[in-house]
């Protein structure tokens, strides 16, 4: 599924543009990066994305489905999107079993008990936790929570990924053992998907396609072995730089 | 047991169960639409909604029995009658719903956005995630708050006794305040047994509710971000109503009859033709007795916030030792004196002032019966918790380099605490003192049992001209209680906040 803004503008507060007129496309079964400092809307375009914030104009669609098109009043809500995201935070819920985690969408989609069992089953061999399956979250170490977090994104065969700088929370071995973990992944299941960081190494090891954002607007698109060797603009240059 | 009892403690199991459900079914839904969705105007409402709260709650009675009185009320074309235990468990349910709100409230807040998006995601409806993922997470908080809303209505005794007693429906409280005022030996002795068993009860609750509240996890996030707002479509503008309507008949309406029935002198005429200043004039220059209590109210509650100052500061200084010297013993001090003043914090009134009595006879050499001393012990027991929660957290929030810095200036210990510790803590200072002047310069329970002659304090005065049915009257003492109570209110929020 391609992703399409068309645009997009966003402010939270009045002449505080977040994002402004954005228009690009991300392209379909593969793997993109959302990049640059914190404050530039790369956040704000993903939640917009996931559904959890609304533009003030302009339209994105997934596919061949228009998600949100403000002009024409239409919002498909988050949980009719089908979208898996891992937070940050990764938002295990601490009150619910690592199963029981993971399987929350397939209840919530009211499954046969057999298929939620089988697929929860699945989900969690994808991650590597098999056997941890009734632990409680706070048992778990960082990089566990991280992948029942991806487990329960996976599970409900979302047809984008999303991932909220994921890796800032992991110590250093972790964060690159994790890295070939999820683009191995998404390169087997065949999955679009976003990731949202300010780590030039996420996106050099992880994106077919990055774009670089800045003060809400677009300074550069492209492979990160285009934007290395012939960035666009002095900033893009010193970004890249700076995160070799 | 004798019938009476029986029926009063079934009563009071009543009002319990009624108030706190009650007081589930409005708080956890607005919590919830102030919170998470985009309803217009959720913020002020958010702000106004537990006003009625910091109000005295026999006020709200008084105005609902003027609007509901089925005789000579306001709206008895209507057919309301406020007298019962209906009207009981509703006066106390508009005031006390904030306890459940409040908390619920700062527990949406504090809880991480993502767990909530996290579940959106997944495809869970907004009601969905409400009762699966929210409910669930918060649920020690409700549980602990609820218990706090059961503990406030056992105890109360105002609003039964306003709206219970004229249909002859007695409660735990209202019942030991007849027994005293039958003034027999044994009548007494009775009502001691009684109170001693309701306070027990009460700290068993109190100790549960800890329970619920240590058990309750955080779920703070580090990062702070916006939860994304739950729209809420085509029900927008009912749903908009429906709150608003909740604050009117909970808060505005009341507040406003009050005001309105103090320039309404005559009882049959509730027309705005009728409209006059007699009452003010009444109760500020005839009123016998009524600048007794206005100095009784304000000499007993400004020496007992200076008591309560004179402890808490104190206390809070060895917390803060505790610690930041590290200091295990100092802190396990501190904390003692918290647990104590918590628990006799959480004795019903009437407990606390049938105890009163009885030490006072038995050590009447000490000559405490019948003297504003002994309303002055009252309260100090009862509002010392309001210091110490106030100081406590602002103690803390004094960093130690600050002193560090001064001791490197070479100050000495006594030059610390005088020049940087104690001014860093004057806005907290006087935001305790506020805070435990407004439940003083107002209370009623202790009160009523405890005066004497010359003893009177506002509270009293308005639960007699309310006895004597001299409405306009007691609304008259009522709103002036209602403006100083606000007034202190504001100014304590005002103080905190630029902390």
């Amino acid at each position: 599924m391609s992703i399409e803004f068309r645009e997009l503008s966003k402010s939270f507060e009045a002449n505080k543009p977040v994002l402004r007129k954005l228009s690009f496309e991300l392209p379909h079964g593969k793997f993109s990066g959302l990049l640059g400092p914190s404050g530039c809307g790369k956040t704000t375009l993903l939640r917009i994305v996931a559904g959890l914030d609304s533009p003030d104009m302009g339209s994105l669609r997934v596919g061949d489905e228009t998600l949100v098109d403000v002009g024409r009043g239409i919002f498909v809500s988050p949980e009719k999107r089908n979208i898996g995201m891992v937070f940050q935070s990764y938002a295990v819920w601490p009150h619910l079993s690592v199963f029981e985690n993971v399987a929350f969408p397939l209840r919530v989609r009211r499954l046969p008990k057999g298929q939620i069992e089988a697929e929860v089953k699945e989900a969690l061999r994808i991650v590597r936790l098999e056997g941890l399956e009734k632990r409680l979250p706070h048992a778990l170490s960082g990089g566990q929570q991280q992948r029942v977090s991806l487990a329960r994104a996976l599970v409900q065969k979302p047809r984008l990924l999303l991932l909220d700088e994921p890796l800032s929370n992991l110590d250093v071995n972790l964060r690159s053992e994790m890295r070939v973990e999820i683009r191995q992944l998404q390169q087997s299941l065949g999955l679009t998907a976003v990731i949202v960081t300010h780590d030039w190494a996420d996106a050099r090891a992880l994106c077919d396609h990055v774009v670089v954002l800045n003060g809400g607007r677009i300074e550069q698109a492209g492979s990160s072995q285009e934007l290395m060797n012939s960035p666009a603009s002095e900033f893009v240059r010193s970004f890249a730089k700076a995160g070799l | 047991m004798t019938a009476f009892w029986a029926d009063a403690l079934l009563n009071s199991i009543w009002i319990v169960l009624g108030v706190t459900g009650v007081s589930l079914l409005i708080s956890v839904p607005m919590a919830w639409l102030i919170e998470r969705t985009d309803l217009p105007g959720a913020r002020s409402l958010g702000r106004v909604l537990s006003l009625p709260y910091v109000v005295p709650s026999y006020l709200l009675a008084i105005s609902w029995i003027t609007l509901a009185n089925p005789s000579v009320g306001w709206l008895k074309g209507l057919g309301f009658d406020i007298y019962g235990l209906g009207g009981i468990i509703f006066v106390e349910a508009s005031a006390l719903f904030a306890i459940v709100f409040l908390s619920f409230r700062a527990g949406l807040r504090s809880l991480d956005p993502a767990l909530e998006e996290a579940a959106r995601l997944g495809g869970a409806s907004p009601l969905g995630v409400f009762f699966r993922i929210t409910c669930p997470l918060l649920k020690n908080t409700i549980f602990a708050s609820l218990i706090a809303v059961a503990l406030a209505s056992l105890a109360s005794f105002a609003v039964p006794a306003m709206i219970g007693s004229p249909a002859r429906v007695f409660v735990l409280t209202t019942g030991i305040f007849s027994l005293l005022k039958q003034g027999s030996l044994a009548a007494q002795s009775q009502a001691l047994v009684i109170a001693v068993e309701m306070g027990l009860v009460a700290l068993a609750l109190v100790l549960v509710s800890r329970f619920f509240m240590r058990e309750q996890a955080s779920l703070l996030s580090g990062k702070s971000s916006r939860p994304a707002l739950v729209r809420l479509g085509k029900l927008k503008p009912w749903l908009a109503i429906g709150a608003w309507t909740v604050w009117g008949l909970v808060a505005a309406l009341p507040l406003v009859v009050l005001l309105l029935s103090s320039f309404m002198p005559d009882p049959g005429d509730s027309s705005f033709s009728g409209m006059s200043l007699k009452a003010w004039r009444y109760v500020l220059a005839d009123l016998p007795g009524f600048w007794d209590a206005v100095a009784n109210s304000l000499i007993v509650s400004s020496v007992a916030a200076l008591l309560v100052l004179l402890v808490s500061i104190p206390v809070a200084l060895l917390a803060w030792q505790g610690r930041y010297g590290k200091k295990r013993r100092l802190r396990a001090l501190a904390a003692f004196f918290e647990d104590g003043a918590l628990l006799s914090y959480s004795l019903p009134g009437t407990v606390i002032a049938v105890l009163l009595i009885f030490f006072a006879a038995r050590f009447s050499f000490l000559g405490l019966a019948d003297t504003l001393s002994i309303l002055v012990v009252a309260l100090v027991a009862k509002y010392l918790t309001l210091g110490l929660r106030t100081l406590g957290p602002g103690a803390l929030n004094v960093h130690p380099s600050l002193i560090e810095a001064a001791q490197l200036s070479g100050a000495g210990s006594v030059q610390r605490l005088w020049r940087i510790w104690l001014p860093l803590l004057k806005p907290s200072i006087f935001a305790a003192l506020l805070l435990v002047l407004m439940p003083c310069v107002a209370e009623l329970t202790m009160s009523l049992l405890l005066y004497g002659p010359g003893t009177e304090t506002l509270g009293v005065s308005v639960f007699q001209l309310q006895e004597y049915a001299d409405r306009a009257s007691a609304s008259v003492v009522g709103s002036l209680l209602l403006f100083l109570v606000l007034g202190f209110q504001v100014s304590a929020g005002r103080l905190l906040g630029e902390h």
